[in-house]
């Protein structure tokens, strides 16, 4: 009989706080009680910038890490928080999990942080939501305001856009205000959040779909755990990214509709996605200087995934999502 | 022992130190850390001390770091400064000057313009802690020197604080907002009305009490002839200015709420500068003397959030939301206890902590008793405020007894306002009885 | 003792200016240059623990941790100085366990590569020792002030109002 301390950075809403909930309710379903887990929500015990080293540490026993916030401390989880080949976000997972789970070097170092790897989530590709005239084509980049919360905005820096540094619980009202007029956004948080209703055009930006996020677990407390119950845990961590998965996409879905009925949706040329693929290359460079400063192969490692995310895409076409086939 | 026993035994601890004047910092901060490590020494049924000492200073750490290295919290210091510089810059006994004389027949005349000014203030800010700090700075020691009452001169800007959440721009409303989905700008419209009627009534509170007792607020005898008023009245342009000129930015597009701060302070240090009232050799002695009541304030705040995370652990808040759902109880008595469990909260805990440790588990509930959300909102968010001003750990008054130079006890700030308190429950009773007060702006504004 | 905290209050006050500067700058920035300060929020974390910490010693120093005074006053003195010296020692054990954190956590980031994201990458172990310092002279003072007191409470003389 135990309890694990879960610890969630984010609120109890939206399809991530659903796989959260899922993961808890399985572990304690599945064991039969033996090992229960007491969810707590919005970083009551540990932001996400502290979320990594207090996992290892033992704060909380499960809880999710986020790439962007310890880039250079796990630079092989941030990987999937660059633009890389786009691939569909349940093939990211698939890919990420098998490369987190077989991989030696990314073992020893989840082994050096002291982590067990239990379940990844990949997010819908990023789009581009504006007020306003909004972004036809790269022209309008220039003097546009747009809310910088991260590093996916720094592209349109680049090409010379009003970047306006803000914490994302913010961008809502910058926008009423006229302060931003546009914002790097996912299709699902931009209805949730309600920034639809201040929007006029969405630009697709072709942008791949991340999966820098993953649940992870301390591994003292999952050593302590019977091997069973280990083997339980491991399974809702699989099983989790198919919950998640179909979840993401059907409320994708759904989103991207609520923002096709009032919103212009705006497609880009091919030289232009080109455009935005060659600016996001300086972003890969530094990640691969932040590889080989904890010793590790970025070129090694990203060929690797690639090939996963080209075995997964394969497994996709030809059986179908695991939730079409239910 | 059960985890919550160990959430309820810390609290009593806590109480017991506070009551014998140990400091307020050391008391939460010392509790917290020692039950944080027995929790962690004794969670797997063996004593494990030597895991527990490093998983209780990474706690530690994590939780006074991230409040401290925050960007949103940085308008906190600058208010405050701004408090200071804008008094040496004239700007704020102008002000001053200008109530007494025109409101000079109003009982407390120069308390209900600083509860008002309370109110102006929280249009630019976001926080009641950023608002009861500045406030304090500026408001009280005029009220101190026009002879009021120390309880009256504080206990009124220690309520006046808490309408910095309940009248927009509001964090508590954002965070209330991405707990339940609802939209932002319908919570901000949402709390507007009740912020005003919270400001009527506390100067309803101000006009009874002076009424009663008038020697806490002596009214000038001399009588002003009505040029002078309007003489003293231009006087007050700088401040009109400042205060214009951050409405704008916010409203209008240039800045946000916390970037503010900034804004203000550079204004009111050039203005100063301008008047010949401020040297820039000056400055960096001003500010010296500002920052140590920051520090202090600050030191409060990181122990608060350590005990939150210690609350977290024991599950205590767990349990006390808990009993609601057990019960099978009608919708009335449901907010009452709802009210009950947010004032025994906030006893203790800062708003933001009450918030992500309550809302996962409270908010299916209300949704189950299809209350409506918005309103439910503007009900929580004014129980928080009226836990900042509860002791006995009431956050604002600690602030207000910081920033004051000349040392007022927090017991008298806490006598003063039980008043306060009284019509801040009448108000949250209106509150919960006619939605409508919360309700009727976001629906005539869609 | 006295000089160092002086330093360290003059410090933050130069924190705050800086502060206001830096945010003031980024507004004037995107509206005139449109484009603002690179990596300004990351500045503004950083610069805030001087701006709060650093003062932290002097504000020990003058007694500056405000209490709750109302039922106290009526203990008699003794009891009172007796009580003083359980202040201190409450205070040092979280003071203390903030400066070990912080030393762990400093020692942590200063051996390895982490550093914060976005155009400058700025490294993350200055925070941490600004922390570290901090806290670490607000120790050292609540040591004098535990001394100063337990002589106090020995000798049965007041303790001094401000150190
Ligand atoms: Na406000
Ligand atoms: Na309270």
């Amino acid at each position: 009989q135990m309890t694990l301390i879960a610890n969630e950075p984010g609120p109890n809403r939206g399809v991530r706080a659903e796989a959260v909930n899922y993961i808890a309710e399985q572990i304690g379903e599945r064991t039969g009680g033996d090992v229960q887990v007491e969810q707590n929500w919005g970083g009551a015990l540990f932001k996400t910038s502290a979320a990594l080293q207090s996992l290892g540490m033992g704060v909380a026993d499960l809880g999710v890490i986020i790439g962007a916030y310890s880039a250079s401390e796990f630079p092989e989880l941030q990987m999937a928080g660059l633009q890389l080949k786009p691939a569909h976000p349940w093939v990211m997972m698939q890919a990420m999990y098998e490369l987190f789970t077989t991989n030696e070097q990314i073992q020893q170092r989840l082994a050096d942080m002291n982590i067990e790897y239990i379940s990844t989530y990949a997010l819908t590709p990023g789009i581009m939501a504006c007020s306003g005239e909004g972004i036809r084509s790269l022209d309008d980049v220039p003097g546009t305001k747009f809310a910088h919360t991260g590093s996916s905005t720094d592209i349109f820096g680049e090409l010379g856009g009003n970047l306006v540094s803000m914490p994302i619980y913010d961008v809502y009202q910058g926008m009423e205000t006229g302060l931003v007029e546009c914002s790097v956004t996912y299709a699902y948080y931009a209805v949730a959040s309600k920034l639809n209703e201040l929007t006029d055009t969405v630009t697709d930006l072709h942008l791949s779909s991340l999966a820098s996020l993953a649940t992870v677990m301390n591994k003292d407390t999952y050593d302590s755990l019977s091997p069973e119950d280990q083997e339980t845990i491991k399974q809702v961590g699989r099983d989790a990214m198919d919950f998640y998965g179909e979840r993401l996409m059907a409320s994708d879905i759904k989103a991207m509709e609520t923002l096709a009925a009032d919103n212009d949706m705006i497609e880009l040329t091919d030289a232009e996605y080109a455009r935005i693929h060659e600016l996001a290359q300086p972003s890969i460079d530094k990640w691969k200087a932040d590889m080989s400063a904890v010793g590790s192969d970025g070129d090694a490692t990203m060929a690797e995934l690639y090939q996963l995310i080209d075995k997964w895409t394969a497994v996709m076409e030809s059986q179908g999502l695991p939730w079409d086939h239910n | 022992m059960d985890l919550a026993t160990v959430g309820y035994v810390s609290c009593a601890a806590v109480i017991f130190l506070l009551a014998i004047r140990v400091p307020i910092s050391f008391a939460i901060g010392g509790v917290a850390v020692t039950a944080i490590f027995v929790v962690f020494a004794f969670r797997t049924g063996t004593f494990m001390p030597e895991r527990a000492f490093w998983t209780t200073l990474s706690l530690a750490f994590s939780s006074s770091f991230d409040l401290v290295h925050s960007y949103d919290l940085s308008m906190i210091p600058l208010f405050i400064a701004l408090g200071h510089i804008a008094y040496k810059a004239g700007i704020t006994t102008e002000i001053y000057e200008a109530a007494r004389v025109w409101l000079a027949r109003l009982p407390g005349g120069v308390a209900i313009a600083s509860i008002a000014g309370c109110g102006g203030f929280s249009a630019i800010s976001g926080s009641s802690i950023a608002c009861a700090s500045t406030m304090g700075r500026i408001c009280t020691p005029e009220m101190l020197r026009l002879n009021y009452d120390p309880r009256l001169a504080t206990a009124s800007v220690a309520a006046g604080g808490t309408l910095g959440s309940l009248i927009p721009p509001s964090v508590l409303f954002i965070i209330y907002g991405i707990f339940t989905e609802s939209s932002i700008s319908q919570l901000f419209l949402a709390g507007f009305l009740p912020g005003v009627i919270s400001m009527l009534g506390y100067a309803l509170v101000v006009v009874l009490w002076v009424k009663r007792d008038p020697a806490i607020a002596p009214r000038p005898a001399e009588i002003v002839p009505f040029r002078q008023k309007m003489m003293v009245g231009l006087r007050c342009w700088p401040a009109v200015l400042l205060f214009m000129t951050v409405i704008g930015g916010i409203y209008g597009g240039f800045f946000t709420a916390t970037e503010a701060a900034a804004i203000s302070l550079m204004f009111a240090t050039i203005l100063g500068i301008f008047r010949g009232l401020i040297r820039v050799r000056d400055i960096i002695p001003l500010l010296r003397e500002t920052m140590a009541t920051t520090g202090a304030i600050f030191f409060i705040a990181a122990c608060a959030k350590i005990f939150v995370a210690l609350i977290a652990l024991t599950g205590l808040s767990n349990s006390l939301v808990g009993l609601l759902d057990n019960a099978a109880i009608g919708p009335w008595l449901f907010i009452a206890m709802v009210c009950l469990i947010y004032l025994v909260l906030g006893m203790f805990l800062d708003p933001v902590g009450i918030m992500v440790l309550t809302l996962p588990l409270m908010i299916p509930m209300v949704e189950s008793y299809d209350m409506n959300l918005i309103w439910f909102g503007v009900v929580v968010v004014k129980l928080l405020e009226i836990g900042l001003i509860t002791p006995p750990v009431g956050l604002n008054v600690f602030v207000l007894a910081s920033v004051l130079e000349d040392k007022v006890d927090i017991g008298k700030i806490f006598s003063g306002l039980w008043r306060f308190l009284g019509i801040d429950l009448v108000v949250l009773g209106f509150l919960i009885a006619i939605p409508a007060l919360s309700l009727y702006l976001p629906a005539t504004m869609n | 003792m006295k000089r160092i905290e002086h330093v360290l209050d003059t410090m933050a006050a130069v924190s705050i200016v800086l502060l206001c500067i830096l945010i003031t700058a980024n507004i004037f920035a995107r509206e005139v240059i449109k484009t603002g300060v690179p990596d300004i929020i990351i500045m503004v974390q950083e610069l805030m623990i001087p701006a709060i910490l650093f003062p932290l010693a002097s504000a020990t120093a003058a007694r500056g941790h405000i209490a709750i005074e109302v039922i106290a006053n009526y203990f008699p003195a003794p009891l009172k100085r007796w009580i003083a010296v359980l202040a201190v020692l409450i205070g040092l054990l979280i003071a203390t366990v903030l400066l070990m954190a912080g030393w762990m956590e400093f020692w942590k980031t200063v051996h390895s590569n982490a550093h914060y994201g976005g155009t400058f990458m700025w490294p993350k172990w200055p925070g941490r020792a600004l922390f570290v310092l901090a806290i670490g002279f607000c120790v050292l003072r609540l040591l004098h002030v535990l001394w100063v007191d337990l002589r106090a409470a020995i000798s049965g003389r007041p303790a001094p109002e401000t150190l």
